[in-house]
């Protein structure tokens, strides 16, 4: 065997240019399949963080009601219910939220908004909501003022000071109608919600909306992201049928299935570029062995069995193989360690595209071993698939014809 | 003793469509240390003759013996570890491996078998010193000249001591001082070590140093002399 | 002559030949038919958003698109609307009012964008009407009827003929409500447009905001590919009061998709064609390294150095574009057959207004694409190879 290793090492670096294509057309596809994949898995990561900031990872409703996210569908924010959740191992934070339309008026114009009323400080501890500020100050959780969004600010041309009008309909039909001073002015990264969210303070929402005591959800932030399905679970056979549960991936699949989309088109590419540099491999494999059909004859001649040519041929496509993956992910890790730390910032219309998305304009690598994994394996394939025509024509050789 | 019997040994090609008797019915023995050439037109039938007598070739009736043992009953796998240890070698070209030394190319069979390092190197020492070429030993074969490179394959055929050795046209692509230097090395070999040499050629100067001249004709022994 | 011998000099190896074939075969093929599923889906949801929320082109007074204020109605419409039916290229016009209100019922209110359209000029111009599952369009023996989206009615619990409540701010700067009955659902393959509009009666909500004039006139022209001139043409007849956009300016962010899948569509190209141009690199020198003797006898009957080049390059050319023409054959029936058949994309993208099946359409541009960057890398790679071959000395 050993002598066989050394004949098939030594045979790939006989036609040296051609391996040499060879092993760079594999680089090449590991390179540019797992800084592709790489890429989009970070821009996906970050996207979904910046989704899970807005949700949590888990939220707690009472049942129904994220279909129709209706006033009238409210949970009693209650000491029992807080306990409850509490209990559960992983929780670190709950943090309420009542949310309701009101149509936003200014001076001369009004829009449909958004108004959220929300616990500034326990809010602001899981997403930081308060860095957001670029005009005045956030409320404090008893004042009686409200944060508007900057697109807002601007379509209703309020600024600090000015006073928001807001008009919809409250808890059970009441009538939701207040006029607020604006404290503060954020800028929120979704230009959707930029031009239509109001944030208010909890206790004045309930007082809007006349729901005194409630809230439509509550936000979970948990340990360990990875736990999130157990805690559910377990929330789910704690609470009962009263209640929802929902987790972060079910909250957020608009940024999930902007997902789906790179895998589609990841998937396309890849697939391409493997075929073609799969067959440009078992193309070269092919003529390396049809060109040695002497040799083959000989070596069958002076005594080796077939088997022992077919495992020289099986051992210098992976050889080869495994020598052009080594190269590629030699070249990727590093590489794609280095980019993960120094991602590119975007301008431009690709920035925007970000932005509305939620996330901030920068290409983020991610650093995925089990996608480097996979590649390799699928390398590793064409490579197996490569030797079987070779080993094939060795089979049906007959040793007086070959030489 | 015979080393070699053949026995109405018929090869014929295309059988089905236009039969050509490349081999009809010959008869022929070799004894131990014999050292035989061939000698015949090309298109004779000679190699198909060499090849069925070395088991890389099967024959469509008759028999070769070796050592006693009817070879032609052996499977293919047999066939070959049987060639390996009992059958030398040497072609008119593409004999040595390219990209394997003088010296790995010569240990290459007994590798195979297995054979102990000390035993090997010991062999290849002994027999690169005796086709002079004990200072090329690390040399790849495209290194060598044509005649350097047969001298190698027959140092490579003697390597694991097989019964006999079987060389087709060894000389075809050599000139006429390698052609002499070749046959001075296979001649002192053969008494030496007591190898059976069977070479075809149809080169005069290579008949005449053969102790026994078989003359092959459309598949057929016309003569058969020995000096 | 050169492309005979290079197609009988590409035969001399038919393995090496069939093998690199079947690579180029099946690689332009998928790569045709990616590149056009990818711009096909591009295209149709830009031609969906099209179709449904701007039409080709759109007036409003100056300063309405920043913040649709209800106020910046379009003085002299019925004048503008005249001036713009002048234009040879303007097949349609229809004004809109549009402006911002919350819709309610007594479960529950959602902000939205109201439109009220003239049904009989708005069917010939929006697709709407298209997509309803339930009801009719505006008909006119209902009172104050609404068309709302599917999703809409299940959030605020509406069937058809229920009512609901539209809340907004009239041109006095005033708060007004009125209600409305559901005349129509409808469901399109736009969530962002499904989401935000409800639909009425132009005259009703002229009644109900106070409002004497449009906000929008929307335009569809007759020759979509002279659409800028279009555009340029109506803004020359009318004062800088008005401001003029076709949909690529309304909808900037699927415009921004657009070139975002075409700048993919050719880096797509250029690495599927370089991986093929691994295989052809290593044919090339095979070739040269085969040939060598070949060639010098060449030279030593007398062809020149470039006669030789040419040839080299002659081959490779002929082997790609065998490659390349085939498969783009190839790809071209698998997209005929899915524009039938329909590909079904995965299940859930109709919020970012993608349709769960495709039916792809072929793009010629994308053919001339391929071709061009196949034959620019073709001459790249074997330039290389046929550079050494030019190099080999005349011997025999």
């Amino acid at each position: 065997m050993k002598q066989l290793i050394k004949l098939a090492w030594r045979n790939i670096w006989r036609k040296r240019k051609r391996s040499v294509i060879v092993l760079v057309s594999i680089a090449f596809a590991i390179i540019i399949t797992i800084s592709l994949r790489s890429l989009m898995l970070g821009n996906g990561d970050k996207m979904v963080e910046a989704g899970v900031k807005n949700v949590g990872y888990i939220q707690v409703h009472t049942a129904d009601y994220w279909k129709d996210k209706s006033i009238n569908d409210l949970l009693l924010d209650d000491d029992k219910l807080i306990d409850k959740i509490n209990s559960i191992e992983g929780v670190t934070q709950i943090i309420p939220r009542l949310q309701n339309f009101s149509l936003a008026a200014g001076d001369k114009t009004s829009k449909a908004s958004l108004v959220l009323g929300i616990d500034g400080d326990n809010e602001n501890e899981f997403n930081k909501v308060k860095d957001r500020i670029v005009k005045g100050s956030f409320f404090t959780s008893k004042s009686k003022k409200v944060v508007i969004a900057e697109g807002l600010a601007k379509y209703l041309k309020l600024t600090v000071g000015d006073t928001l009008v807001l008009i919809g309909q409250g808890y059970q039909a009441n009538v939701a109608a207040g006029k607020y001073p604006i404290s503060g002015i954020v800028k929120i990264p979704n230009p959707q919600m930029n031009v239509m969210l109001v944030y208010m303070p909890l206790s004045l929402a309930q007082e809007y909306n006349s729901a005194f005591g409630m809230c439509s959800a509550l936000m979970l932030n948990i340990k360990d992201k990875s736990q999130t399905n157990r805690i559910s679970k377990e929330l789910k056979s704690k609470l009962g049928s009263n209640y929802e549960i929902m987790t972060w991936d079910e909250m957020i699949p608009e940024i999930l299935n902007g997902l789906k989309i790179d895998t589609t088109v990841f998937t396309l590419l890849s697939s391409c570029l493997f075929l073609i540099v799969g067959f440009g491999i078992i193309g070269t494999i092919i003529m390396m062995a049809l060109e040695r059909k002497k040799e083959f004859g000989m070596l069958q001649a002076i005594g080796l069995q077939k088997s022992q040519i077919q495992t020289v041929i099986f051992l210098e496509s992976l050889m080869l193989g495994i020598t052009g993956i080594i190269i590629g992910l030699s070249i990727a890790i590093p590489f794609m360690i280095f980019m993960y730390y120094h991602p590119i910032p975007l301008t431009g219309d690709g920035a925007k595209s970000f932005e509305a998305m939620g996330a901030e304009p920068i290409m983020q690598f991610g650093i995925k071993p089990k996608l480097w994994a996979l590649m390799s394996f699928i390398v590793f394939c064409i490579m197996l698939i490569a030797s079987l025509l070779p080993i094939q024509i060795i089979n049906k050789q007959k040793v007086a014809e070959a030489i | 003793m015979n080393v070699i019997e053949i026995k109405n040994l018929r090869k014929i090609y295309n059988e089905k469509t236009v039969p050509v008797n490349a081999v009809n019915d010959v008869s022929l023995s070799f004894k131990a240390k014999e050292f035989t050439a061939i000698v015949g037109a090309s298109g004779s039938g000679k190699t198909t003759l060499l090849n069925l007598i070395g088991g890389i070739d099967t024959p469509t009736s008759g028999n070769v013996f070796i050592n006693g043992k009817n070879v032609s009953e052996l499977s293919e796998n047999k066939m070959t570890q049987f060639r390996r240890d009992n059958i030398g070698f040497v072609f008119q070209q593409y004999n040595l491996l390219p990209v394997l030394t003088a010296k790995e190319n010569v240990e290459f069979i007994m590798e195979l078998q297995k054979k102990p390092k000390e035993e090997r190197e010991k062999r290849v020492t002994v027999l690169l010193t005796e086709i002079g070429l004990a200072d090329k030993i690390n040399e790849r074969p495209a290194k060598l000249s044509g005649g350097q490179q047969q001298r190698v394959a027959v140092a490579r055929a003697l390597a694991h001591k097989p019964t006999f050795v079987i060389a087709d046209e060894p000389t075809a692509n050599l000139d006429s001082k390698s052609t002499a230097d070749l046959l001075n090395i296979m001649e002192e070999l053969n008494q030496k070590e007591g190898t059976t040499f069977i070479f075809s050629t149809h080169d005069q100067r290579v008949v005449d140093r053969a102790k026994r001249v078989i003359v092959f004709e459309d598949g057929k022994v016309i003569s058969d002399t020995s000096k | 002559m050169t492309t005979k011998l290079a197609w009988r000099n590409i035969w001399r190896n038919k393995t090496r030949t069939t093998v690199f074939l079947l690579a180029a075969f099946f690689g332009f093929a998928m790569a045709l038919f990616a590149l056009n599923l990818m711009k096909s889906i591009s295209q149709q949801r830009l031609d969906d958003a099209k179709n449904l929320q701007t039409s080709d082109l759109q007036i409003h007074k100056m300063g309405f698109q920043d913040d649709k204020d209800i106020t910046l109605f379009i003085p002299n419409a019925e004048n503008v609307i005249q001036k713009v039916k002048e234009n040879a290229n303007v097949d349609v016009v229809a004004k809109r009012i549009s402006t911002n209100a919350v819709a309610a019922s007594p479960e529950n209110s959602i902000g939205c964008e109201i439109k009220g359209v003239e049904p009989t000029t708005e069917r010939e111009i929006s697709v709407v009407q298209d997509f309803l599952v339930e009801g009719s369009y505006l008909s006119t023996d209902m009172r104050m009827p609404i068309l709302i989206s599917k999703k809409t009615a299940d959030k605020l619990k509406l069937k058809l003929k229920s009512k609901i409540i539209i809340t907004l701010k009239n041109t006095q700067e005033e708060i007004v409500g009125g209600s409305f009955r559901v005349a129509g659902i409808f469901a399109t393959p736009s969530t962002p447009f499904d989401e935000n509009t409800v639909i009425v009666n132009y005259t009703d909500l002229q009644e109900l905001g106070s409002i004497s004039e449009p906000q929008e006139i929307a335009i569809k022209i007759k020759d979509p590919t002279k659409l800028i001139e279009t555009q340029s043409g109506i803004q020359e007849t009318l004062s800088a009061e008005y401001e003029v956009n076709n949909w690529k300016e309304l909808l900037p962010e699927l415009n921004a998709f657009d070139a975002f899948i075409n700048m993919v569509g050719v880096l797509f190209t250029i690495i599927v064609i370089l991986g093929l141009g691994f295989s052809l690199m290593n044919i090339m020198n095979m070739i040269v390294q085969e040939r060598t003797h070949e060639i010098g006898m060449l030279r030593a009957i007398g062809q020149s150095k470039f006669k030789v080049f040419s040839m080299l390059l002659n081959e490779a050319g002929v082997l790609m574009m065998i490659g390349a023409v085939s498969g783009i054959l190839f790809g071209y029936v698998l997209t005929l057959i899915a524009s039938k058949v329909g590909v079904p994309i995965s299940s859930g993208l109709d919020m970012l207004g993608i349709r769960p099946v495709m039916y792809p359409k072929l793009n010629p541009e994308i053919i001339i694409m391929v071709i061009v960057i196949a034959k620019i890398l073709t001459v790249a790679i074997a330039s290389i190879p046929a550079y050494r071959a030019m190099r080999i000395k005349p011997n025999y």
